[in-house]
């Protein structure tokens, strides 16, 4: 315990130089940026920096790789408040009581309370990063492949579930073929070339961040030259620090929403727009005044808020001590840090168990960037929502081709990326969530491997699955997270509830 | 998408999924064995694949069903339909976007210098998208040195950035 703290302050001291912090200042400022403007999410930020700081030693790249993507999450609330449109998808329930509020007139107190929950949902997120990361990871140390392998097709399927909720099954077709993307290119055990058509480019494989770009990139631009004009609410912001007794008012709210969020965070996948929503259903049902959500509650906003910043230090949780992402943005993250040459998985606390608590210092430097730089200068930043699309859009295409390019200097990677984002384009058109596919790519790899090495140690039985308790009780919540959402469940389910409500009363 | 269209998008969807599970399948039986290296018939290349072939034509079929329940097999396209859907601003802005970007990613970039290429690419997506008939000649004349203006300096500025700031090389 001791150690790890010892690990945090000396990490912390070891980023207090005046470059650094430079760094810190204006990659959370572009960020906040990114976050704003409807069309640029976290994820396409994060993809996007990941290729222009390559050259970058590891620990200066990863840090403004993370307050780049703490600043997304929390620049979409502007948007969210002021446009109705969330900057970015973690941001949809903070429209839902930050756009009535800026109606009212109150733009500016909405934006300072926004800013103070992601705050403190952050820290609730560094808290649990720095506890759970270490916990998980040595636990983790026990995992076979029977246990990565299961674990695998669980990410998937939650992912699908939780990001398609309408129609879950275009969710795991969606993961499903993402696995297969991975199987493009040459296999780890007998070096076989698989799909690749006799092209070259595709023995090699398809690489995760061009493929990222397009999806998150490209495709975001098709649709935002797609739909109708924004138009900017034109309000007067004017006080914007909250004062202090209206955010303890809410510190049960706080806390709830930000355990919620990391754990919805942590969950393989999921990501921070989940985390912000069921922080704002939790809210909406405990709150003493459940009439007021929806039409310009503190309480709503600052929930919401809350829980989509917690979820930002929850998705790194899995990151370090599985080598699995919590969400899209985490993934590229998780990729960046393969390129600078970082590990993560379960023998990160083995190999490098500095770099665990070095996130933890660079997410808390991010959060003090966000909340400092997220008070300042919002009236001049509003003036970038203004910034006409027809005007915007090119140039964000130029940055996607130059930054899909700039890895591997191979003109594949463009086409990859100009691929992929015309099928995140229709997935989307046809409600395919498009975060599975991501979190299938990622995953691909791992489920190859371990499948097979689990039917060579078993000699084809893989009924084994059921010996190990790990991954007994991971293949049981698969199963219950599918049948969750069939109709005779739901049904057997809200029986059983009647039931057992009548036998109560009885 | 509308969504009552969405049962008659998920049949189309549904057969190509199918379509290309078959197709993964045999392309995962056809793989090499290597028998002659004495390898584990359990480490074999295809079998990972086959069984997502299996899963994704598994959950085709299951789509498949559902959008026939769901009358989606009546496919009604007409060329009326497909006429009047190409007349709609959105779908020309969609278009002329895809169209654009296309002809920048594939065809401009690698065929001149970068610099030359981004600042056509940025210009002409401009002028194009904020051209008004109903506007002044005036007004248009202004917007396209504008449109000229900001090709010029982001082409400059992004060339400039990568090359010497992040040290990439230019395609």
């Amino acid at each position: 315990m001791f150690d790890g703290l010892m690990m945090f302050l000396q990490s912390l001291a070891g980023f207090m130089k005046p470059m650094t912090l430079f760094n810190v200042l204006w990659a959370t400022q572009l960020g906040i940026i990114i976050g704003m403007l409807p069309g640029l999410t976290a994820t396409m930020g994060v993809a996007l920096l990941t290729t222009l700081t390559f050259k970058l030693p590891a620990g200066e790249a990863i840090l403004i790789l993370i307050c780049n993507y703490v600043g997304a999450i929390y620049g979409g609330s502007r948007s969210a408040i002021l446009l109705n449109i969330p900057g970015t998808p973690a941001n949809a329930a903070t429209a839902v009581d930050g756009h009535p509020l800026a109606q009212q007139g109150l733009a500016g107190r909405a934006i300072g309370i926004a800013t103070t929950g992601s705050f403190l949902g952050s820290v609730v997120g560094i808290f649990c990063l720095a506890v759970f990361t270490p916990l998980i990871g040595n636990f983790a140390l026990n995992f076979q492949s029977f246990e990565f392998f299961t674990l695998a097709i669980f990410g998937v399927v939650i992912c699908g579930n939780l990001t398609a909720p309408k129609d879950p099954i275009k969710g795991w077709i969606a993961g499903f073929l993402g696995l297969f993307v991975a199987m493009i290119g040459m296999e780890g055990i007998h070096a076989h070339i698989r799909f690749s058509f006799g092209n070259v480019n595709l023995a090699g494989g398809i690489d995760l961040i061009p493929a990222m770009v397009g999806v998150f990139g490209f495709s975001e631009i098709i649709m935002v030259m797609k739909n109708q004009k924004l138009q900017v609410v034109n309000t007067k912001i004017t006080r914007i620090i909250p004062k202090l007794r209206e955010v303890l008012r809410y510190w049960k709210t706080i806390i709830r929403s930000g355990i919620i969020g990391v754990f919805v965070g942590a969950i393989p996948g999921v990501g921070e727009d989940i985390g912000a929503w069921v922080s704002y259903d939790f809210a909406k049902n405990a709150s003493k005044e459940p009439e007021k959500f929806g039409k310009g509650s503190y309480e709503g906003l600052i929930s919401a808020e809350c829980g989509n910043n917690a979820a930002c230090g929850g998705t790194i949780i899995p990151v370090l001590s599985l080598g699995i992402p919590g969400s899209a943005p985490a993934a590229v993250l998780m990729a960046a840090m393969f390129i600078h040459g970082v590990r993560p998985g379960p023998l990160i606390m083995v190999e490098n168990p500095e770099f665990v608590f070095q996130t933890v210092a660079m997410v808390l430097l991010a959060t003090v960037a966000m909340f400092v730089l997220g008070l300042s200068m919002v009236k001049w930043l509003v003036k970038v929502l203004q910034v006409p699309r027809e005007k915007l859009m090119p140039i964000i295409f130029v940055l996607c081709v130059i930054g899909a390019f700039a890895l591997e200097s191979n003109l594949f990677d463009v086409t990859i990326m100009v691929v992929f984002g015309l099928l995140g384009f229709l997935m989307k058109e046809m409600d395919y969530p498009v975060a599975p596919l991501v979190l299938g790519i990622i995953l691909g790899d791992i489920l190859d491997k371990n499948l097979r090495r689990a039917l060579i140690v078993s000699e084809g039985n893989i009924l084994q699955i059921f010996n190990r308790p790990i991954s007994l009780v991971i293949i049981a919540l698969t199963i219950l997270t599918m049948l969750s959402k069939t109709s005779w469940f739901r049904n057997f389910w809200s029986a059983t509830k009647k039931g057992a409500v009548s036998l109560i009363k009885k | 998408m509308k969504e009552k269209d969405m049962p008659k998008v998920d049949f189309i969807t549904s057969i190509v999924l199918i379509v290309f599970s078959i197709a993964v399948i045999v392309m995962s039986l056809q793989m090499p064995r290597f028998e002659y290296r004495g390898a584990n018939p359990w480490s074999v290349p295809g079998i990972v694949p086959g069984i997502l072939g299996v899963s994704i034509g598994l959950m085709g079929i299951a789509l498949l069903v559902r959008s026939i329940k769901r009358k989606g097999h009546n496919l009604g396209i007409s060329k009326e339909k497909l006429i009047d859907w190409l007349h709609k601003p959105a779908s020309i802005r969609l278009l002329l976007t895809i169209l654009l970007t296309l002809i920048y990613a594939w065809g401009l970039i690698g065929s001149m210098p970068y610099i030359l290429a981004t600042f056509l690419f940025i210009t002409v997506f401009i002028i194009i998208f904020e051209y008004n008939r109903k506007e002044k000649r005036q007004k248009k004349t202004k917007k396209m040195i504008v449109a000229i203006m900001i090709g010029l300096i982001a082409a400059a500025a992004v060339s400039a950035l990568f090359q010497y700031a992040f040290m990439i090389r230019l395609p």
